[in-house]
């Protein structure tokens, strides 16, 4: 038995007193100087408005009040926060940072943040840059930047020298409602893209063309003639261009895209994402569940049949995004149908649909929120000129600005101008044209809403068929209830307790209903025998409390 | 310890070391204390100035207030965390996958050392000791990736085989199977990092006494006996350790291929506490809370390790500290 | 010298022991090397095929189209060069410095060794996180800088205890008697009886630390933010964008256009990128290999 070294006190206590001490000075010498940075409320105000008595030049004299070459008067630098985006390269060679410089004086410096991790470490100590543009930041960081003054309050400074954003902010009182944070106040700039091809639909309905003639069958109009459809093409499989491993029908279950969710609005039963999945939707500004509704159980009796009958692969659980995306783009084809954004200029892919079901009540497919992206341009208060700096965001927007360089891209390459109009250019070669000469799109604000697109814009590809454009408006457009989706709710319109209620009910929901309806479509469990106990459990989880929170919350957005 | 002969090594006090006058002795190691010094540096530096994070778990953590300015609130994030619907399921799932992994994980590298080692094929053993470890570099996306491409139900290889062999009709379940997560992600785990942590038991194996394996030989030992008796208790103080390390890491289970590899089919045991935490976190920023759940299993994790250490100390003499 | 003692007594068994022994590492051999076989295939075959099921034993749609697309993101040799310096640095630090925290932990009535040992114990537990090591680093000036990513982390506790462990086994006592008699200091007794000693300890080290710094990627991505100091697995990271992230974008359902091209292009580089990150630290292996060879443990006995 080995005999321990007795304490010996006087060096014991002289390491623990050590330890201890160093501990607590790094924490006190460390700690403080995050409750350091002096909390100043906007306190650009001063240097922005003109006293009565001598116009004075905002930024202390460096920035025009007007015009937009140059913004500055001498030339200056802002470092610029921005995420990465892969598909859009190395966002430091693009042209339109010289385009911006040369034109208005000002010179910035990118700081490209490659992960969330990064931003959120931003935020949480508290290192910003001058500004920022895409970050999409948790809701709840911008609100406690703002309410610790580390962001420029924009209200006092839109109607002189954002006249753009000050407009739109009038003529769209609830945008201006999204923007605001806890206390009514705006501290960033949204990207707002009203392209209703874009924003009023999600989803595509593809059928392969191909296969749909070498079948000899027509387009399927009902949900019984897609299932012939499918029936058909694993008969076949093997035989034409159909491979022997075809699969007749590829969703990635459960996904916002490519889901199964336009199955069940083709049986009348139409829900929208909304933090979450969910099942829910709005009624007449009410926040209802479709959990109860018995065509939901047709809907998903429907797709449990066409599993069952070996028309969908198990893949459609097991499969990841990367792998949704190969075999979406697989070249042979490998699926009969699917749904996605566009076509990926695979030539086979026909759109049909929405699905008559059969049952008398009206078939959708999925819509998307107008809404906005948030925090999309944020100017931080230890930018020495920030009046330049939303003079710059204003120019962006603007159509006499940069707005249509920044957000569609080149003429010649991107859009041709056509009299007054800029007619965008259908399918462009992204890989040919170099990255230097990419737009940046939604990395940014931009402004085109309505005025915008109807005065402005055209599109050649809404005449031209089999594109999305064409297809949204001449077979989706009246089957899209942009009426029945929920509108993304701010966090400020929640508590901090209520924010923490939902986010759990909201994980813990998703997840079972994600579970259930999967057993139910594989078979594993049987949906007569749990379909009527399905909303007493969903229940005990809080999804009730968590549909009561967010009908709280869109009511308050309401008033 | 264990019977046969005692590896020449083993600490035994010597008596010309005896307990002296403090003094003395600090004269007389003052040299190591200066060894000790820069990973004593590095340590106050890196890990203890900014151990007052872990104050985060016990106040409701606001950046611009800092984490010593932000408000107290005691236990409130703890008793949040066990009061959950989820929590006994998480608890539940969290220690069977990590227990399950921590017994696989623990042998099979050992097997493979001791197996490599008494090799009769030397070019074939040193070859297969570089492939063996080889997996360790895959990155877990990829690995991911390979598990479902291999398994896929319809389209993987093992479905084709299978078929072939007659053996399963129809698409291979595996991957949808709740049953058979643990068990995939357990033995894909093996099949990783098995070479990899074979590595500190081969160059443990290297400091045996090649004359004790001549005496045994000469006595007429079998190869499995002196395998048995003279490679095994060697190793066995590296074994104890690593064994007491891993139980300090058990619920640290790995949060990044549990995420990959969750799907709709196998969530009922496949969430464990930090996918669930993950995923909380996506809807709203949850400092506080991600730091008191860290902190409890950092809690288990320490008690767990300072119990398997004590219990190792009263069987066998080694141990941590 | 060994053959002619062979065979003496028990060889049946013997033999029945090397048969089982090879087929056992002749299954593992075929069970590690198909998966890996299968990267290699897939990293030269379109991602359309390999998620169709069509590759399995040769590759399908044969292209160099993967690496091709690696190869040309120029700010990869940057990468290279960056992790290879800061591999070896880090390295060369995180051996030194474990073998001389090791060395004095290893001897047996070192005064306070058992509360230095928990003071480093307790930090495998409990640390601060990321925000408060991010502003102690950013007190101490060291963002963006590479000191910072070779430094933080190539000292574990982990390695600590293992050298420690190896220490106490392999460096017999008689030695210390020895020196001590002879009068030698411990610095003397550490560069000539400790170090020689522990060659296959240092290899293990060099080969956990060099791989850990070598695939590490976290404490570039937080503190770095000047491209010219970028790492590998960084670039790479920033290539493949986990897909997690590529979802929460395209909620936003515009540009999805580019986001597929995205993903196609990540899904078809994932396994190229694997090879070419690894391939110059899978190399290191063979050449530590050497210090695990029996026998030379012997030499320094007798003596």
């Amino acid at each position: 038995m080995k005999k321990r070294d007795q304490a010996r006190p006087r060096l014991l206590a002289l390491m623990v007193i050590t330890v201890l001490l160093v501990a607590l000075l790094a924490g006190c010498v460390s700690g403080p100087a995050t409750t350091q940075k002096p909390t100043t409320t906007g306190g650009t105000t001063a240097t922005a408005t003109t006293t009565a008595s001598k116009p004075v030049l905002p930024d202390g004299g460096v920035t025009n009040p007007t015009g937009y070459e140059p913004i500055v008067n001498q030339p200056i630098t802002l470092t610029a926060a921005i995420i990465y985006g892969a598909h859009m390269g190395d966002f430091t060679k693009y042209e339109i940072w010289k385009n911006i410089e040369t034109k208005t004086g000002i010179k910035l410096e990118l700081n490209i943040l490659a992960d969330r991790e990064k931003v959120n470490l931003m935020f949480a100590s508290r290192d910003f840059p001058d500004i920022a543009f895409r970050l999409d930041p948790q809701n709840t960081s911008v609100m406690d930047a703002a309410e610790a003054g580390d962001l420029v309050q924009l209200d006092p400074l839109l109607e002189q020298y954002a006249p753009i954003w000050n407009e739109f902010f009038q003529e769209n009182p609830l945008m201006a409602k999204y923007v605001q944070v806890r206390d009514g106040k705006i501290y960033s700039l949204p990207y707002v893209e009203w392209l209703e091809w874009n924003t009023n639909l999600r989803d595509q309905w593809f059928i392969n063309g191909d296969w749909l003639n070498e079948l000899n069958l027509p387009e399927p109009k009902t949900t019984a003639d897609f299932k012939d459809y499918l029936i058909k093409v694993k008969e076949n499989a093997g035989k034409g261009s159909i491979p022997a491993n075809a699969i007749p029908f590829y969703i990635l279950y459960n996904s916002y895209i490519g889901g199964q969710f336009d199955v069940y609005a083709s049986f009348g039963v139409y829900m929208c994402q909304t933090n979450g999945q969910n099942y829910l939707y709005m009624d007449n500004g009410k926040i209802k569940s479709q959990v109860a509704n018995p065509n939901l159980k047709e809907a998903i009796k429907y797709l449990a049949d066409l599993y069952q009958s070996g028309l969908m692969a198990p893949e459609i659980f097991t499969d990841d995004w990367g792998a949704y995306v190969s075999k979406i783009t697989s070249e042979p084809a490998i699926t009969g149908s699917l749904g996605t954004h566009n076509n990926n200029g695979k030539t086979w892919w026909k759109a049909i649909g929405p699905l008559d079901s059969g049952n008398n009540r009206p078939s959708y497919i999925r819509a998307q929120s107008k809404g906005v992206r948030l925090n999309a341009f944020m100017i931080f208060k230890d930018n020495k000129y920030p009046v330049a700096s939303l003079r710059l965001a204003n120019m962006l927007s603007d159509p006499e600005g940069l707005l249509f360089e920044e957000f569609l891209g080149y003429e010649g390459i991107h859009y041709n101008k056509v009299g007054d109009k800029y007619e965008r250019v259908a399918m462009v070669d992204t890989t040919k044209q170099g990255e230097n000469l990419k737009p940046l799109g939604n990395y940014t604000i931009a402004l085109i809403d309505d005025n915008i697109v109807s005065k402005f814009l055209s599109f050649p590809a809404t005449k031209t068929k089999d594109t999305r454009e064409y297809d949204y408006l001449n077979r989706y457009k009246s089957h899209v209830p942009t009426e029945m989706q929920i509108p993304s709710i701010p966090d400020t319109y929640f508590t901090s307790q209520e924010n923490e209620l939902i986010a759990q009910y909201a994980t813990d929901c998703d997840a079972f209903l994600k579970k259930t309806v999967a057993t139910w479509i594989t078979g594993d469990a049987d949906i007569e025998l749990e379909w009527d106990g399905l909303l007493a459990k969903l229940n005990k989880m809080g999804y009730q409390d968590y549909i009561n929170l967010m009908q709280k919350g869109y009511n308050k957005l309401m008033e | 310890m264990t019977t046969g002969t005692i590896p020449s090594g083993t600490n035994r006090p010597s008596k010309l070391k005896q307990r002296g006058h403090l003094g003395s002795r600090l004269r007389k190691f003052w040299p190591l204390y200066l060894f000790l010094l820069p990973a004593l540096i590095y340590l106050a530096l890196f890990h203890y100035a900014p151990m007052y994070g872990v104050l985060m778990a016990f106040k409701s953590f606001k950046p611009i207030k800092g984490i010593l300015g932000s408000d107290w609130v005691g236990l409130y994030n703890f008793a949040r965390f066990f009061r959950m619907d989820m929590f006994r399921t998480l608890i539940v799932n969290t220690l069977t996958l990590s227990i399950y992994a921590l017994a696989a994980g623990f042998i099979f590298p050992i097997l493979l050392a001791l197996l490599i080692n008494t090799c009769v094929l030397r070019r074939f053993s040193r070859v297969l000791q570089t492939i063996t470890y080889l997996p360790h570099f895959i990155s877990m996306v990829v690995m991911v990736g390979i598990i479902n491409l291999l398994f896929s139900p319809s389209l993987g290889m093992f479905t084709h085989l299978l078929n072939a062999l007659g053996i399963i009709e129809g698409p291979l379940t595996l991957l949808l199977s709740a049953k058979a997560f643990n068990d995939l992600y357990v033995w894909s785990g093996v099949w990783q990092s098995m070479g990899w942590g074979s590595i500190i038991y081969l160059a443990a194996l290297s400091g045996v006494d090649p004359a004790l394996h001549e005496a045994a030989m000469l006595d007429g030992a079998s190869k499995f006996q002196r395998v048995r008796h003279i490679d095994i208790p060697w190793i066995m103080p590296t074994m104890v350790i690593l064994l007491i390390l891993s139980c300090g890491n058990l619920m640290n289970v790995g949060f990044e291929k549990v995420f990959l590899m969750q799907n709709a089919m196998n969530l009922g045991v496949s969430e464990i506490i930090s996918t669930y935490v993950y995923k909380m976190g996506i809807l709203n920023a949850q400092y506080s809370f991600s730091a008191a759940v860290g902190l409890f299993n950092s809690v288990i994790n320490m008690a767990l390790l300072l119990s398997v250490n004590a219990l190792s100390k009263k069987l066998g003499d080694t141990g941590l500290m | 010298m060994k053959k002619n003692r062979t065979r003496i007594g028990s060889s049946g068994t013997d033999v029945l022991y090397d048969a089982v022994n090879t087929t056992l590492l002749v299954l593992v051999f075929i069970v590690i090397a198909y998966p890996l076989y299968f990267l290699i295939l897939a990293s030269f075959s379109d991602p359309s095929d390999v998620t169709a099921g069509r590759v399995w034993l040769f590759p399908k749609g044969v292209t160099l189209n993967s690496y091709q697309k690696v190869l040309e993101f120029t700010i990869l040799w940057v990468g290279y060069r960056n992790t290879a310096i800061y591999t070896l640095l880090s390295t060369a630090i995180g051996v030194t410095v474990t073998m001389l925290t090791a060395y004095p932990l290893s001897i047996p009535n070192l005064p306070g060794k058992r509360w230095i040992m928990l003071l480093f114990v307790f930090t495998m537990f409990f640390n601060g996180g990321l925000v408060p090591t991010y502003i102690t680093v950013q007190a101490l000036k060291l963002t963006n800088t590479p000191t910072i990513v070779i430094i933080l982390g190539c000292f574990s506790v982990y390695n600590l205890i293992i050298t420690r462990t190896f220490l106490q086994r392999s460096i017999p006592q008689d030695m210390y008697e020895a020196a001590e008699i002879d009068g030698a200091g411990y610095g003397r007794r550490f560069l000539n009886i400790v170090l020689p000693l522990s060659k296959p300890i240092l290899a293990v080290l060099v080969i956990y630390i060099a791989v850990w710094q070598w695939n590490s990627y976290f404490t570039a991505l937080v503190y770095l933010s000047d491209r010219k100091l970028i790492t590998l697995q960084l670039v790479l990271r920033e290539i493949l964008t986990s897909q997690q992230q590529l979802m929460q974008q395209l909620q936003d359902g515009a540009m999805d256009q580019d986001m597929e091209k995205a993903t196609k292009l990540a899904e078809s580089i994932k396994y190229a990128i694997v090879i070419v990150s690894s391939l110059p630290i899978m190399c290191l292996y063979p050449f530590m290999q050497k210090y695990f060879a029996k026998g030379l443990f012997i030499g320094a006995m007798k003596g």
